[in-house]
C-alpha cells in the first residue's frame, strides 16, 4: 500500500510538472495575440453566435414618442426625442453618453461632408481627426463613404480604482489616480438605404434626400450598432465586435387626407402628422434584420449566451478556435465559395454579411479543407453547412438525411422548381415528381420559392431582373453545393487552376488567366454540380470536377443551363420523396406527394427536425384570469418543450387539433376521430400563439435553464377551461410544415392537406376523480445519472400494466415522500396533501389507454444541488369515473 | 504484535469482511467508433464515468474496475478528475465504488479511430427501489456530454440489477455541443456486451490477495527495518 501510495504520489507530481511545462509553453505563445490585426480587420467578424441565427426576428422597431432605441449594452442607450414644440411627429436621435443625452443633429454630415462622421469630441485614441474610423468598418457599408450615413463613436469604460472607482469613463483623465479600463468602443451608425434616399414612398412629390433632415423620423431607416471591446488602447489588440442592426419604421400619416400613407415630412400629411411606424421597417429595398446578428438574439436575458453576448466579447484567438470561427473565421469567408464574388456583386456593400470575417482574421494560408492548419482546428463542411440556414429552402447543407439522401439534391430540386416554369428536369423534360413544383406552380408562382429561399438571407435590390441572382440574394435562383467526398484541399482547387501553359497550376478564374491553356476548377463546373449533385449518391465523386471533357464554365445568369450537363448518376425522384416520409408514413406504406397548391407562407410548427417533447395535459386549478364558470369546473394545462431548440422558429406559433369535448362517462372518441387529428388535421390547423398570457390558445414561453450548451430551448404552457365531468382530447403537432402534402391514394383535389410532417401526440384529460391503480402496474426504475449538460439527475421509469384490462391514459406518476434535497424538475404538477409532485404519463398513443401487458417508459429529471441520494415512493393514478359523473 | 501490524491487520480484516459480500461479478466489454472525434473542434474530449449509488446512502456495496483501454491510435491525456469513490486513471485502470451517491471520474483523451475498454463489476443488488448505475459518456471541451439519444447523454449505461442491464446510445446530431454550440456528433452506437463471470470475483480476489501480500511484505519490511533500528531494544524480547 505504501509503495502504491508513493508511486501514485510520484505520478501526480510528474503530471503536475508536465502540466506546468505545458502551461508555460501556452503562456509563451499567448503574446502572439498582440500581433493580431487591428480592430478594423475583425470589427466586421460579426458575432455569429450572438443571435446571428435570429433569422426572422425584428425588434419592435424604434419607437417614436420618446421610446428608447433598445440598445442597452453597457448602459449605452439611444433615444428618439420627439419635438414637442409643437409636436409634429418629428424629433431627433440622441445618444446617452457618459455626460448625458447628446444631440447628434449637429454632427450629421449631410451632403458634401465627405464621409461618415464621428463625434470630434469623442474621437480619442490619439487620433482626434477621426481618420481611424474607416468607412468600411462594416462590410456592408458603402465603401465610397457616401454621406447618407452617420457614425457616432463613443468610448465607455469604468475607472479601475482611485477616487472615481467604478465610475463611467471614456479616458484616463476621468480617473484620477487610476485608468479607464474595460473600454468599449461604440459605433452607432445611422444609415439610409439607397431606396429611401431616392424616395421613401415613391412619390415624386416627396422631397429628395437633400431636403431631408435628420430630425425627420424616416430619415434613417437603418441603425447599426457595433461594440468593440478594447483590450489595448494603443493598438486595439484583443478587441472584438458584435453587431446589431435595427431598422427604423417608415413614416406614415397619422390622419388627415393622407391617413395611413407613407410620408417623410410633415408636409406630406396635411392636417396631420408624419409619424414613424412602430413596426420595424420592411427593408424591402435594403437590409433586413435577419439574419444579421443581434447581440444576444431573441430575449438575451433568458439565455446564457444571450447574456454573454451583451456583456462579453470573445478574443480573436477564442473566436478562431471555436464557435463563430466554424463559419465566420474560416477562409471560406474570404473565398468565392461563400462570397460568390464572381457572380454579381458589384461592390462591397453587396456582399453578404458573413463576408465580414475574411482572411484578414489570420487565415493567410487559405487552406480550409486541411486539418490542423489552424491550430489543430479541422474546418469541415459540417460546421457551417449543417447549421447555416437549416430549415431554409436551399440550405447548402453538406449532410445527408437518414435515408442517405443528399441535401444537395434537395437544393437542386428547389433550384429546378424555380428555374423552370413549368417544372422541367435537367433534360428539359417535365419533372412532375419534383416535390417543390408546388412552390413554383402554386398561386405564388416563382415568388413562392423566392419567399422561401430568401426567408433567411440578406435582401438586396435586384439590379438586373433578367439575370440569375446570387443565391444569397433576396430573389435567389441559384443554389450551389459542396460535393460530398470532394477531393479539394485548397481554395485554389475550388477556384480553379490553369491546366497547362505558362501559368500551369496557378489559380485562375477564367481561361483568360491561362494563356495557352484553360482554367479548370470546381467553380467553373459548379453548375454541373447544381444539376447533378445527386451523382454522389452512388458514392462516386463526380469526375468532372477538374477533368477535361466537361462543360466549360457555364457561368451564371442566362448561360446557366442544366440541359448542357450530363448527369452521371441521376437520382430517383422517390429518393426525393423520401425526404418527407415520416416513420408512420413509411410503416404504413404511405407515399406523400405534393399537390399543386400554394406553400402556406412558410409556416412551421416546431422547428424541424424538432418535435415537441414532454407534452403533457394536466388538470390544474384555474388561474385568476380564468375563473371557473361553475363549481367543479377546472382548468387544463397543456405544456411541452422544444429541447433541441428552434433557432429558426420564426413564427412563434404552434398548432393543435382538438376533438369535441365529451362527458367522462360517454364512449371514447372513435378511431376515425382520433386519426383525423393526425398532422393536426386537414387544412390550416388551429394555432397556439406565444403571447403575454397563458390563457388558451395563448401560450407563454419560458427558457429551459441548463448549465451550459443552451441554445434556444424553451418550455411552453397554455391553460384553458374544462367543465366538471368533461373530457377532452387535443393533439399538438410537431415537425416542419414545408408544404401541404397528401398521401398516396387520397383523392385530389379533395385530398386532405397534411400540415405537419409529424403526427403529433394525442392527449386526453378528464375533469373527474383519479383512482389509485398502483397495484395494477409494475414499476421498474433505472439508476441515476447526472446529466452534466443540465446539471440534473436523470432516471427512467418503466410502467407495465400487469392486469388483463386496459388502463385509461393519461396516468399520473406521483412521487411521494421525495427526499428534501431533490425536486422533480419535469413535474406536471403537484397533488395530494401534503403536495407531492407528479408526472403525467401519456400511454398507448392514440388508443388513449395502456393496454394489458403494455409498458410505457418515462424520464424523471431531478434537481439535486447537494448531490445527495434521491429517494421517494410512488403512486399511480388513473381516471375513475365518480358517482357525480356517472 | 506491534501497533502498526495490528492496525494493518484490522484494515485487512475490514477489507476482507467488506469484500465478502462480493459473491458474483460480471464484465462489460465496451467498444465504439471515435473517428468522428479526431480533429473535431469540440475537443479536447474526455472519457467520463459515473457510478451512482441506487439506495442513495453511499453504501459501497459494489465496485467497478474499468481497464484495458485501447484508444485506437489515440491515448489518454493529462487532465483528470475524480469525485467520491473514484480513483485511478485510464493509464492504470479506473476504480469506482459507490461510497457516495455521486461518484465520477473523467480524463482527457486524444481520440483515435476507436475506443474500447473492459468494465468489471460486482453485482450486489441494492436494497432500494433503484439499482446502482454506471454510465459512460464522452465530454467535449466544455466538460459536458456530447449529446446522445439517452435522456442523460450517456453512451452506455449499466444498471446493477438482477440481472444487470446494459444499454447503448448513439451520439445525437440533433443535440448541441456545449463547447462549440454546434450540432452533436453522430457517434455510432457503442457495442456493450455483458459477459458473465463465475461466482468468484477475480479482480477483487486478486486485489485482496495483492493487498494481503502487500500488507505482509510491508509488515515484514517494516518489522525488518524496525528490528534493524531497535536491535538492542528488541533483543530482550527474544529472551
Amino acid at each position: 500500500v505504501y509503495a502504491f501510495q508513493r508511486s501514485f504520489a510520484f505520478g501526480i507530481r510528474k503530471a503536475a510538472r508536465t502540466l506546468t511545462v505545458v502551461l508555460g509553453l501556452c503562456s509563451a505563445a499567448f503574446p502572439l495575440l498582440a500581433q493580431l490585426p487591428t480592430i478594423h480587420d475583425y470589427a466586421d467578424a460579426a458575432a455569429c453566435q450572438m443571435g446571428g441565427r435570429e433569422a426572422n426576428y425584428l425588434p419592435s422597431g424604434i419607437l417614436p414618442g420618446g421610446a428608447r432605441i433598445p440598445i442597452t449594452w453597457n448602459q449605452m442607450e439611444i433615444f428618439w426625442v420627439p419635438a414637442n414644440n409643437p409636436p409634429d411627429g418629428t424629433g431627433e436621435f440622441k445618444v446617452m453618453t457618459p455626460t448625458g443625452l447628446q444631440s447628434m443633429a449637429a454632427d450629421v454630415p449631410e451632403k458634401g461632408a465627405g464621409g461618415p462622421f464621428m463625434d470630434p469630441t469623442q474621437s480619442g485614441l490619439g487620433n482626434p481627426t477621426g481618420t481611424n474610423l474607416r468607412c468600411d468598418h462594416f462590410s456592408y457599408v458603402d465603401p465610397s463613404c457616401t454621406p447618407d450615413q452617420f457614425v457616432r463613436e463613443v468610448f465607455q469604460g469604468s475607472c479601475a480604482a482611485g477616487a472615481n472607482q467604478g465610475a463611467i469613463c471614456s479616458a484616463d483623465t476621468q480617473c484620477p489616480g487610476s485608468t479607464c479600463g474595460g473600454l468599449v468602443r461604440w459605433h452607432i451608425l445611422f444609415r439610409r438605404t439607397a431606396a429611401s434616399a431616392k424616395a421613401i414612398d415613391n412619390n415624386p412629390a416627396t422631397p429628395k434626400p437633400a431636403d431631408w433632415g435628420p430630425i425627420y423620423t424616416p430619415y434613417y431607416d437603418i441603425v447599426d450598432a457595433i461594440g468593440l471591446k478594447i483590450g489595448d488602447t494603443t493598438n486595439q489588440a484583443g478587441s472584438y465586435a458584435t453587431v446589431w442592426l435595427d431598422g427604423v419604421g417608415a413614416g406614415s400619416c397619422g390622419g388627415g387626407v393622407n391617413a395611413g400613407m407613407n410620408c417623410a415630412l410633415p408636409a406630406d400629411c396635411p392636417g396631420s402628422m408624419c409619424v414613424a411606424n412602430s413596426a420595424a421597417r420592411d427593408f424591402a429595398n435594403g437590409f433586413r434584420a435577419g439574419p444579421m446578428p443581434r447581440p444576444g438574439g431573441k430575449r438575451p436575458a433568458m439565455r446564457a449566451e444571450g447574456m454573454r453576448a451583451t456583456t462579453w466579447f470573445d478574443l480573436p484567438a477564442t473566436m478562431k478556435n471555436g464557435n463563430c470561427s466554424g463559419c465566420h473565421g474560416t477562409p471560406f469567408n474570404g473565398s468565392d465559395w461563400i462570397a460568390q464574388t464572381s457572380i454579381e456583386f458589384q461592390d462591397d456593400e453587396a456582399k453578404p454579411w458573413w463576408h465580414a470575417g475574411n482572411e484578414k482574421v489570420g487565415f493567410t494560408e487559405k487552406a480550409f479543407f486541411s486539418a490542423a492548419t489552424q491550430g489543430g482546428v479541422d474546418f469541415r463542411c459540417n460546421g457551417c453547412h449543417r447549421q447555416w440556414m437549416v430549415g431554409a429552402g436551399s440550405t447548402p447543407g453538406g449532410e445527408t438525411f437518414g435515408d442517405g439522401f443528399s441535401f444537395a439534391r434537395y437544393m437542386t430540386m428547389v433550384h429546378d422548381a424555380h428555374m423552370k416554369l413549368p417544372i422541367n428536369d435537367s433534360k428539359g423534360q417535365p419533372d412532375i415528381d419534383n416535390p417543390f413544383g408546388a412552390l413554383a406552380a402554386g398561386s405564388g408562382g416563382a415568388n413562392a420559392y423566392r419567399s422561401l429561399a430568401s426567408l433567411w438571407r440578406t435582401d438586396r435590390p435586384d439590379p438586373d431582373p433578367a439575370k440569375d441572382k446570387p443565391f444569397l440574394d433576396k430573389n435567389a435562383q441559384q443554389t450551389h453545393w459542396m460535393p460530398k467526398d470532394h477531393n479539394f484541399t485548397s481554395v485554389r482547387a475550388w477556384l480553379g487552376s490553369c491546366v497547362a501553359g505558362a501559368n500551369a497550376g496557378n489559380s485562375c478564374s477564367s481561361d483568360a488567366d491561362c494563356p495557352g491553356s484553360t482554367c479548370r476548377g470546381v467553380r467553373n463546373a459548379y453548375n454541373w454540380v447544381a444539376c447533378c449533385g445527386a451523382a454522389t449518391l452512388a458514392g462516386t465523386p463526380p469526375a468532372i470536377m477538374v477533368g477535361p471533357g466537361q462543360p466549360v464554365n457555364t457561368g451564371d445568369g442566362p448561360a446557366f443551363a442544366c440541359g448542357a450537363v450530363t448527369c452521371k448518376n441521376p437520382i430517383a425522384q422517390s429518393q426525393v420523396k423520401a425526404l418527407f416520409l415520416t416513420p408512420w408514413m413509411r410503416a404504413n406504406g404511405m407515399n406523400p406527394v405534393a399537390p399543386a397548391m400554394a406553400q402556406p407562407n412558410g409556416t412551421q410548427f416546431i422547428d424541424a427536425p424538432d418535435s415537441p417533447t414532454g407534452v403533457s395535459l394536466t388538470l390544474v386549478d384555474c388561474p385568476a384570469a380564468l375563473p371557473p364558470a361553475n363549481p367543479g369546473d377546472r382548468c387544463f394545462r397543456l405544456a411541452w418543450s422544444d429541447p433541441s431548440g428552434s433557432p429558426f422558429n420564426a413564427p412563434q406559433t404552434f398548432h393543435y387539433s382538438q376533438l369535441p369535448r365529451m362527458a367522462v362517462n360517454a364512449a371514447d372518441w372513435t378511431d376515425a376521430q382520433k386519426q383525423s387529428t393526425q398532422y393536426c388535421g386537414d387544412g390550416l390547423p388551429s394555432q397556439l400563439t406565444v403571447g403575454a398570457t397563458n390563457v388558451f390558445p395563448s401560450v407563454t414561453e419560458t427558457q429551459i435553464p441548463v448549465a451550459s450548451g443552451d441554445k434556444w430551448r424553451f418550455s411552453y404552457e397554455s391553460i384553458g377551461s374544462i367543465k366538471k365531468c368533461e373530457k377532452m382530447a387535443i393533439r399538438l403537432c410537431g415537425g416542419w410544415c414545408l408544404q401541404a402534402i397528401k398521401l398516396a391514394g387520397e383523392p385530389d383535389p379533395a385530398a386532405p392537406n397534411r400540415m405537419s410532417t409529424e403526427i403529433g401526440q394525442l392527449l386526453t384529460l378528464a375533469n373527474d376523480t383519479q383512482g389509485d391503480v398502483s397495484n395494477s402496474l409494475s414499476i421498474l426504475r433505472s439508476g441515476f445519472r447526472k446529466n452534466l449538460t443540465t446539471g440534473r439527475y436523470v432516471q427512467t421509469i418503466t410502467l407495465t400494466n400487469m392486469t388483463q384490462a386496459a388502463i385509461p391514459s393519461p396516468l399520473s406518476l406521483v412521487l411521494m415522500n421525495l427526499s428534501g434535497n431533490a425536486t422533480l424538475f419535469n413535474a406536471s404538477g403537484a397533488t395530494g396533501n401534503p403536495a407531492s409532485p407528479y408526472l403525467s404519463v401519456a400511454a398507448g398513443g392514440d388508443t388513449l389507454q395502456l393496454g394489458a401487458g403494455a409498458s410505457v417508459t418515462v424520464t424523471l429529471e431531478f434537481t439535486n444541488p447537494s448531490n445527495q441520494g434521491i429517494t421517494y415512493t410512488t403512486q399511480i393514478l388513473a381516471l375513475s369515473v365518480s358517482a357525480d359523473c356517472k | 504484535m506491534t501497533r502498526a501490524r495490528s492496525k494493518a491487520m484490522r484494515k485487512l480484516i475490514t477489507l476482507i469482511a467488506a469484500c465478502s459480500g462480493l459473491a458474483t461479478a460480471a464484465q462489460l466489454q465496451v467498444s465504439l467508433d471515435t473517428s468522428l472525434l479526431i480533429g473535431h473542434p469540440a475537443g479536447p474530449f474526455y472519457v467520463e464515468f459515473q457510478f451512482n449509488d441506487g439506495v442513495g446512502t453511499g453504501d459501497g456495496n459494489n465496485s467497478i474496475l474499468v481497464d484495458n483501454f485501447d484508444f485506437g491510435g489515440g491515448g489518454p491525456g493529462l487532465i483528470l478528475s475524480t469525485t467520491g469513490g473514484a480513483a485511478g486513471s485510464m493509464d492504470v485502470g479506473v476504480n469506482l465504488t459507490d461510497t457516495g451517491f455521486f461518484n465520477q471520474f473523467f480524463q482527457e483523451f486524444s481520440p483515435g479511430v476507436s475506443l474500447s475498454f473492459n468494465v468489471q463489476f460486482t453485482t450486489a443488488v441494492d436494497l432500494g427501489p433503484q439499482p446502482d448505475e454506471w454510465t459512460f459518456a464522452i465530454l467535449d471541451c466544455s466538460q459536458t456530454e456530447i449529446p446522445t439519444t439517452s435522456p442523460a447523454n450517456a453512451l452506455v449505461s449499466l444498471d446493477i440489477s438482477s440481472p444487470p442491464v446494459a444499454h447503448s446510445y448513439a451520439g445525437n446530431p440533433q443535440g448541441v455541443l456545449g463547447c462549440t454550440n454546434g450540432p452533436g456528433i453522430p457517434i455510432p452506437t457503442p457495442r456493450a456486451a455483458i459477459v458473465p463471470e463465475p461466482a468468484t470475483f477475480p479482480f477483487a480476489a486478486g486485489t485482496l490477495i495483492w493487498m494481503a501480500i502487500s500488507a505482509v511484505i510491508s509488515g515484514r519490511r517494516r518489522a525488518l527495518r524496525s528490528s534493524r533500528r531497535h536491535r538492542e531494544w528488541r533483543a530482550p524480547f527474544r529472551l
